[in-house]
């Protein structure tokens, strides 16, 4: 079953960042809604609980800087990735401590690891906020990595622009990120099976 | 990493993994990835209105220095973020900027960052509360009372509206607190103004009296046009609304620079609630009252009164009117009233709102709007509104609601949307747009729409395909491809197009086509030469050629060919 790609980016989304920069409301409503979500789940893996509002200062400093930006829509979500990224550093800076990061239960695991997909609808959407707690729990260089790319749909070039690092380097960080998930859902589907057992 | 299935995963596997594609990779790990890319949720986008509300405040803002690596206090972030009703005012508080702008005034502060809650605390102001810098507050401040800018009101503003309201109303109540307070001071010397140029500036500028004026409270007309001291505007706004409710006021009225204050209030009773409105007032006339104040009248009072007005006023109002409102109230009002909104006013509908508008309403929304609204609502929307959308959005339409579109519009999507129409959409393309299709796509095509194409086009086309083809279509095909035709389409052709195709196609054709051909072939061979054939060979020629044979070698013949020729020879 190949995971299905993020949600498809609306196809206007040039054209609706130029209306936006024009001062276009419906067109920035467009650019809100598809990156806003994605923004708010890898925030949630960098600054946990505080993600919300961490988001909202990001949107004040797009809404304002809209206007300067120049770019395509690839480029827009690199753009606003970066200015949640750096606005995470200064709450993480300004909180002085580590984010409180939601949890992720073995039920969860469980829940990936079986083949019930009945099961895993159900959960549908819990299961999202428990997806990126799971991610969340790798070690941050990964983490990050993998929500930017899956989640933000940044490619590895723009990806490693944004956390200021090599693309080679990213597409490492990602694959072990990948890795390691693989290797915890391997592990909580073993102990589903000896538990039905 | 110590078990076998994720050591398999290499990095050119997770590389197309992180990408989307499909990989054969453990389904607990897709699945994953599926959760972590799962639509939006409407949790996610709580914050949506307070962004927008973002997004117009700096839009609005004036240019300021950069402000780079200011940070926003989280604080203030929240307060802007959870107050959506705050926020809503702040749209209202801009909006008064906005019509300020286009009276021809802007802020004439440079933008002071807000401070957070100390800065809401100062202001005692809505738009101070939810963090619009200072700066721009005065200047909402100042448009909220329409032209009360002394620098303006000493000027007579070009463009102001025909009856200037809110100065009408200012002079009015200083003539009403002069002669309450019997004291004739600069509102008198106003007043005496208001009736050569109304509402004449009470505070002269740069006039050491205005100094003192400003601070001795409700007593002084001036107090309120400083706009930057909280205490002041409130004792002004009291001493005003005390003023119009004086019975003082229908006296003063009487006064000759009234009258147009009046019946653009559609009588003296009403005068004081407009009044009220117009100035920005904290207490609003009963909805009853507000009821006898005509429509053109409310529509020019500021915007921070406007969206105070209950729905059932706000209803009332013309077009121009509704469409200052922000969205937020917008939405709020019934859907008959949204009808006769300005395409640009209703385009700023949450889209919610939006959904749920008749199809005749929405048809008048620009493509981009359009663009954005929900796949149902576009089913319901007849082509001549789809074909508004900009390209890159029909792009991503469900192929049911495409196939609705006419062929000019179809043309310009990209061929591998085209691919996924119907045979009947496909058909209202241009050949041009056509003939640029994959071969497996025309083959879904209508045999008379494939018969427009060039024959270069329908080369590719399947040969089962092509058999249906009309013989106008047939006749267009180049050779090496009329050869792989089968028999049954080959025989609808003339025999001068058959006549083109090599001997071994030929020899595959009935036995009276093969004739015809010979015919036509040996026609052209004069008779005389055909005579000179021996008896033998002769007996093989088709019945046409042998017609045409002198009746002397065709005495020659047996008798049992006579007899097949054509006219019974």
């Amino acid at each position: 079953m190949p995971h299905s790609p993020p949600w498809a980016q609306p196809a206007g989304i040039g054209l609706a960042l130029d209306r936006a920069r024009a001062g276009d409301e419906a067109a920035f409503r467009v650019l809100y809604r598809d990156t806003q979500p994605r923004v708010l789940r890898y925030l949630q893996a960098v600054v946990g609980a505080d993600a919300e509002d961490v988001a909202s200062e990001t949107w004040l400093q797009v809404a304002r800087d809209l206007p300067g930006f120049s770019g395509d829509g690839d480029g827009f979500r690199g753009w606003v990735a970066t200015i949640a990224r750096h606005r995470a550093a200064d709450h993480l800076r300004r909180a002085r401590r580590r984010p409180q990061r939601a949890t992720v239960t073995v039920a969860d695991l469980e829940a990936w690891a079986s083949g019930d997909d009945t099961a895993g609808q159900a959960l549908e959407l819990m299961a999202t906020e428990a997806a990126i707690a799971l991610i969340s729990q790798l070690p941050r260089d990964q983490a990050e990595a993998v929500l930017l790319r899956v989640v933000m749909g940044l490619d590895a070039v723009t990806t490693a622009r944004v956390l200021g690092k090599r693309p080679g380097a990213v597409r490492m960080a990602s694959y072990r990120g990948l890795r390691r998930l693989s290797v915890w859902l391997e592990q909580a589907a073993a102990n589903s099976e000896g538990k039905a057992e | 990493m110590n078990t076998r299935r994720s050591q398999r995963m290499r990095r050119g596997t997770a590389e197309q993994l992180l990408q989307g594609t499909p990989v054969p990779v453990p389904d607990p790990l897709t699945r994953l990835l599926t959760s972590a890319t799962a639509p939006p949720r409407p949790g996610e986008l709580a914050r949506e209105e307070a962004a927008v509300a973002a997004f117009h405040a700096a839009r609005l803002a004036p240019v300021a220095a950069s402000r780079r690596g200011q940070m926003v206090t989280p604080s203030l972030a929240r307060f802007l973020t959870t107050k959506v009703a705050a926020l809503t005012l702040v749209i209202c508080t801009t909006g008064g900027i906005a019509l300020a702008a286009t009276v021809g005034g802007g802020s004439p502060q440079g933008p002071v960052p807000a401070k957070g809650p100390a800065a809401a605390g100062e202001g005692g102001h809505v738009g101070a509360a939810a963090g619009v810098p200072r700066g721009r507050q005065s200047a909402g401040h100042l448009s909220g009372r329409g032209t009360l800018s002394p620098r303006r009101a000493g000027q007579g503003t070009p463009g102001a509206p025909a009856v200037p309201v809110a100065r009408l109303c200012l002079s009015l109540t200083s003539d009403v607190r002069a002669l309450l307070t019997s004291r004739p001071g600069p509102e008198r010397q106003g007043a005496a103004a208001g009736r050569q140029v109304p509402g004449g500036s009470p505070r002269p500028a740069g006039g050491g009296t205005g100094q003192r004026g400003g601070g001795a409270g409700p007593r002084s007309g001036g107090a309120w046009v400083r706009g930057s001291d909280a205490t002041r505007q409130r004792l002004a706004a009291r001493g005003q609304a005390q003023a119009l409710a004086s019975p003082v006021l229908l006296r003063v009225l009487a006064h000759p620079g009234f009258p147009r204050l009046t019946a653009t209030a559609g009588g003296a009773a009403n005068v004081a609630d407009l009044c009220t409105l117009a100035l920005g007032l904290p207490a609003l006339p009963a909805p009853r009252r507000l009821a006898s104040i005509p429509a053109p009248a409310l529509a020019a009072v500021p915007l921070a009164s406007l969206v105070r007005l209950p729905r059932g006023v706000l209803a009332q109002l013309p077009a121009p009117a509704l469409a200052r409102l922000p969205a937020p109230i917008l939405a709020r009002l019934p859907r008959p009233v949204l009808t006769r909104l300005p395409a640009p006013a209703m385009a700023r509908l949450p889209l919610a709102v939006l959904a749920g508008l008749g199809v005749r309403t929405l048809e008048r929304l620009p493509g981009t709007v359009l663009a954005t609204l929900p796949v149902p609502v576009l089913h319901r929307l007849p082509a001549t509104a789809l074909a508004r959308l900009p390209v890159p959005a029909l792009a991503t339409l469900p192929t049911a609601i495409l196939a609705r579109l006419p062929g000019s519009v179809l043309a310009e999507l990209p061929a591998q949307v085209l691919r996924r129409l119907p045979p009947a959409a496909l058909a209202r393309l241009p050949a041009s747009v056509l003939a640029k299709l994959p071969a497996a796509t025309l083959a879904r095509l209508p045999a008379w729409a494939l018969a427009r194409l060039p024959g270069a086009a329908l080369a590719g086309v399947p040969t089962s395909v092509l058999a249906r083809l009309p013989v106008a279509g047939l006749e267009k095909l180049p050779v090496p491809v009329l050869a792989r035709l089968p028999v049954a389409a080959l025989r609808r052709l003339p025999i001068s197009v058959l006549s083109r195709l090599p001997d071994s196609v030929q020899a595959k054709l009935p036995a009276w086509i093969r004739a015809r051909l010979a015919a036509t072939d040996l026609a052209r061979v004069p008779a005389p030469a055909l005579a000179k054939l021996p008896v033998s060979m002769l007996a093989q020629l088709p019945a046409p050629v042998l017609a045409s044979l002198p009746a002397a070698v065709l005495s020659l013949l047996p008798v049992s060919l006579l007899a097949a020729m054509p006219n019974g020879l």
